[in-house]
């Protein structure tokens, strides 16, 4: 860690990149985070753009540009350090993008070219296309596709480790008990499913939802670059699901 | 590509639509979010009830958990529901840990021990403990609200130890003894205890189960002021830490604090307090109860704690887990005898410590060892003092014993806090003595006498003689040759001499001191009958038994009617006589005082070491009447009593031991008489000085065992002493020396 850095909060993808707009030269972590993060996150920005009416190839262009900028870090150099969140950054700056392609009226076709983030328009469209009931102001409906891809990657790392352990069927089978209070009746046959006692079932559980508060905090951790931006952003997470 | 617009399917449990995404892996993000990050169980509210148990209130709360009050529906009964923290569960094995503790703990059944009814998971994953419900406050608070004095508080604590010891014997640690967890209530037939929290989920070498009761003991306290250093320090435990526990919880029940400065633990990592553990010294309850002072009213004084009882917490509260009582049994026994004035293993068996504590309960019987009271607990009773000096002046008696009290009774702690032993006051007093230029010197030289004696009665022979020849120096030029302070002083040296085998200077001290008690009868009336049986003694030493007989019997007949029919004097006076009778060989003569003099003892508490010597005699007798089963019964409940007395390594077990063995190997029982003599004599070989005259009765056995049972080499070394002893301590012309030599000369010439 630099020695001007936050007091021992560990490095982040999101903080790498933000300290690679410092250093001269080609920053290898740097760039592989970036890649990372746009790989994760790119689902929020096309819809928004798709929000703003921009049609489907146009939205998709938007966002391989916007990413290309990134990469390029000359989109990095507006960053406000002090507000140092991921998401944040992301919402500002691409809305500013948006802004200024329209100015430009479809000069930069395609992302210029350049397919910066693989990404499957296709899928993303009928995702899209199946909530777009919502008339919620677009920057929420961010926060809220933000927070499910949040969420999305922290039960597929959590499914990841699991299967690293050799785990992997029970994740499958106890899944669903990650998001409520089950009844007797299913723990019973989830432990006999699982050839557990029911206690050993509840314990299995139980450390199942530990592990993933983990990795929804790894996850967060990864897009912020201090202690008090990752409580900020899991506070904003919470409150942006349970909404309504 | 479908573009039907489809409106988003909610989620089935909290009705939010549901993104596509989200809807194809079943996971609604926010139920996973709300439930993940909602309500961490640790810090939740009244919990949900969940099985049989509804929750009433929160009763307690520590790092082990929540405890709430609960109803049991199905039983409809009230129960202490306890929720133990979500971290055990990061240990791989707890569950197993945990199910396979809650059938043991299922098993403990004990009255002083809070029953564990379920011990499971609950919905939620949380392990849990459904409990009796206990009503009672910490043992310290009861006793700051129940001022108990020392013996209640000790029996108090006796059955702290009986709960755990229960449990210890059933594979059961407790590991968290504290006074929070030792709950104390007043009932009818006195205070009772019950021993809350027992063992579950503290498994050795645990973590995470370790940090929880890391906290659950710094939460509490403050400090981890009952953790033994090697639990702090996350080593291996075993039931000794309980150990350790009980010692910090006697020492605070005795003294009202904690065996540690406030200061120790207040600051600092876990580290350095488990250094700090390791590395300070606990203070005992007598120097606690000092420091607090008199600000501070006790229901437990200084001199009550002082000695055993301290040695008994400071052993507990060993650094090293083998330094402390092996068990919780051996410390409560230990507290037992202290209660029964026996010595206690706590403190180093030097036969001294023995014997001063043998003097102690003998007060009465050994006469001026009561002085020794004062010192120990400011008791104002001189019995002895009043006995012995009937015949002094009245204000001289008065002075010797101011003196004595002055000196005696308020012994200021040594040094190191510790109790002060007999023998230092006795010291202290001899040097006072010896330098007080003001006192009048007759008050002096019964100074001398009173605490010569003492001496001679704790067997400390060498401390005893020159204040003895000193006194009869003293007596003699202060108060003339034929007074009764002469007569006293000439007898006690000859009773020191006779004990010290000068048997000829103890006839010739005796027999002036008798002549001076015959001229001034009948107010010597007493003292003549005791020095009588003082000179019979001598010859019974001498092997002349034939010559005691006479003495002893004036000597009952005078004691009977100074102190009446069954009176001590009596009593010990025809013990000896019918000893006498019976090496005689007259042993109808002697039965028949024996049959007399048993009974009187047993109905005699002042003599009970006398009725363990007279068991001794009775043996011998049965044993030469050729009835050895009889004998060795006898034996038998001889050193029962003489362990009772004295303790298990004194040498009157050690005699008795001696001629137990000497009574089985006559019967051909030659293995258990090895095993008996060995016991004794090794007993023998640890309090008493080379050929001391006590080693004839453990020596012979074991060499006669070992020769007949044809170890002669073995035996050789043993017959070499033997020869020595006899030699040394019987008359030149005594059977037993022959017997000696010719065992020696086999042994040699089978080898």
């Amino acid at each position: 860690m630099p020695p001007d850095s936050p007091a021992a909060f560990p490095e982040t993808r999101w903080s790498l990149v933000l300290r690679a707009q410092t250093t001269a030269g080609p920053d290898e972590r740097a760039s592989h985070a970036l890649d990372e993060l746009c790989a994760n996150y790119w689902y929020p920005l096309y819809a928004f753009a798709r929000r703003r009416e921009i049609p489907p190839a146009e939205a998709e262009d938007l966002t391989q540009g916007f990413f290309a900028l990134l990469v390029s870090r000359s989109l990095l150099d507006k960053v406000d350090r002090e507000r140092g969140r991921l998401r944040s950054f992301l919402m500002g700056a691409f809305k500013l993008h948006i802004a200024d392609e329209m100015k430009r009226e479809h000069r930069l076709r395609r992302g210029g070219g350049h397919t910066i983030v693989s990404f499957d328009q296709a899928q993303a469209e009928e995702w899209f296309v199946a909530e777009a009931a919502d008339n919620s102001a677009p920057e929420q409906l961010f926060d809220r596709d933000w927070a499910e891809a949040v969420v999305a990657h922290a039960m597929r790392a959590l499914e990841e480790e699991c299967a690293q352990k050799g785990r992997g069927a029970q994740f499958t089978r106890l899944r669903e008990f990650l998001s409520w209070e089950h009844a007797e009746p299913e723990i019973a046959a989830a432990a006999r499913d699982l050839g557990l006692t029911e206690g050993a079932l509840r314990v299995a559980v139980h450390r199942l939802r530990h592990s993933f508060r983990q990795q929804l905090q790894e996850q967060v951790a990864q897009t912020v670059s201090t202690a008090a931006d990752l409580q900020a952003e899991l506070d904003h997470l919470f409150r942006t699901l349970l909404r309504e | 590509m479908d573009v039907t617009m489809s409106s988003r399917p909610p989620c089935l449990r909290c009705g939010t639509p549901l993104s596509l995404r989200a809807s194809s892996s079943g996971d609604c993000p926010r139920c996973l979010v709300a439930y993940a990050l909602g309500s961490t169980p640790e810090d939740a509210g009244p919990p949900a009830d969940f099985g049989d148990y509804a929750f009433g209130e929160e009763i307690g709360r520590g790092g082990m958990g929540v405890v709430y009050r609960a109803r049991q529906r199905a039983l409809d009964r009230e129960v202490a529901l306890k929720l133990l923290p979500f971290e055990l569960l990061e240990s791989e094995d707890f569950l197993e840990r945990f199910e396979r503790e809650a059938r043991l703990m299922a098993r403990l059944s004990h009255p002083g021990i809070a029953r564990v009814f379920e011990a499971g998971i609950s919905q939620r994953g949380q392990p849990f403990l459904a409990l009796e419900l206990v009503t009672g406050e910490p043992v310290t608070s009861f006793l700051r609200s129940h001022p108990l004095p020392l013996r209640a508080r000790l029996e108090l604590f006796l059955q702290i130890c009986e709960a755990v010891q229960h449990a210890h014997q059933r594979g059961i640690i407790h590991r968290d003894l504290k006074p929070t967890n030792v709950l104390a209530s007043a009932g009818e037939g006195g205070p009772t205890i019950k021993v809350i929290d027992f063992g579950l989920a503290r498994p050795a070498g645990d973590h995470a189960a370790d940090a929880a009761l890391w906290r659950s003991q710094s939460a509490v306290v403050g400090t981890p002021l009952y953790m033994s250093p090697e639990q702090s320090g996350g080593d291996d435990v075993d039931t000794r830490t309980d150990v350790y526990s009980l010692g910090v919880l006697l020492c605070e029940m005795l003294a009202g604090a904690a065996p540690f400065a406030d200061s120790t633990f207040a600051s600092g990592s876990r580290e350095e307090i488990t250094r700090a553990l390791r590395e300070t010294v606990a203070r005992p309850p007598s120097e606690l109860l000092s420091k607090a002072g008199a600000a501070v009213p006790s229901a437990v004084s200084i001199a009550e704690v002082r000695g055993d009882l301290d040695a008994i917490c400071l052993r507990a509260m060993s650094k090293e887990p083998a330094a402390r009582y092996a068990t919780v049994a051996a410390m409560a026994d230990d507290i037992r005898r202290h209660l029964a004035h026996e010595p206690v293993s706590a403190v180093p068996p030097t036969a001294k410590y023995r014997l001063g504590k043998y003097a102690r309960r003998h007060r009465i019987l050994l006469g001026v060892s009561s002085v020794m009271m004062l010192g120990f607990a400011g008791a104002a009773v001189f019995s002895a003092m009043q006995a012995r000096t009937a015949g002094l002046q009245l204000d001289r008696a008065e002075r010797v014993k101011a003196f004595l009290i002055e000196v005696l009774g308020a012994p200021s702690p040594g040094a190191d806090g510790r109790g002060v032993r007999v023998i230092e006051v006795l010291e202290k007093a001899k040097e006072r003595a010896d330098h007080d230029l003001q006192a009048d010197p007759i008050v002096l030289a019964d100074v001398r006498l009173t605490l010569g004696t003492t001496y001679y009665n704790l067997s400390l022979y060498d401390e005893a003689e020159p204040l003895l020849r000193s006194a009869v120096a003293d007596t003699r030029r202060l108060t003339g040759d034929r007074s009764m302070a002469t007569a006293d002083a000439l007898k006690a040296m000859g009773e020191q001499c006779n004990w010290t085998s000068r048997q000829p200077e103890a006839t010739r001290l005796l027999n002036e001191a008798i002549a001076i008690y015959r001229a001034r009868l009948p107010a010597s009336m007493a003292a003549l009958a005791r020095a009588l049986q003082s000179l019979a003694s001598v010859d019974i030493h001498s092997s002349k038994p034939q010559a005691a007989i006479p003495l002893l019997e004036e000597s009952v007949r005078l004691a009977e009617r100074a102190g009446g029919p069954g009176c001590v004097d009596a009593l010990v006076a025809m013990g000896d006589l019918a000893t006498s009778l019976d090496k005689l060989g007259r042993r109808a003569e002697a039965r028949v005082i024996f049959d007399k003099v048993i009974p009187g003892m047993r109905a005699n508490p002042a003599v009970l070491e006398n009725l363990a010597a007279m068991l001794s005699s009775f043996s011998d007798l049965l044993a030469e009447s050729g009835d050895l089963a009889a004998a060795e019964s006898t034996l038998v409940e001889s050193i029962q009593q003489r362990r009772r007395l004295y303790g298990d390594e004194t040498t009157p077990v050690a005699v008795a031991l001696g001629k137990l063995a000497w009574t089985r190997f006559r019967q051909g029982k030659f293995s258990l008489a090895e095993t008996d003599a060995r016991a004794g004599l090794a007993i023998h070989r640890k309090l008493l000085p080379p050929v001391a005259r006590e080693f004839f009765f453990t020596l012979r056995p074991l060499a006669f065992t070992l020769l007949e049972t044809g170890r002669s080499a073995e035996a050789e070394p043993f017959f070499v002493e033997f020869v020595e002893v006899v030699r040394r301590h019987m008359a030149e012309d005594a059977v037993i020396i022959k017997q000696a030599e010719q065992g020696l000369a086999d042994a040699r010439a089978r080898r």
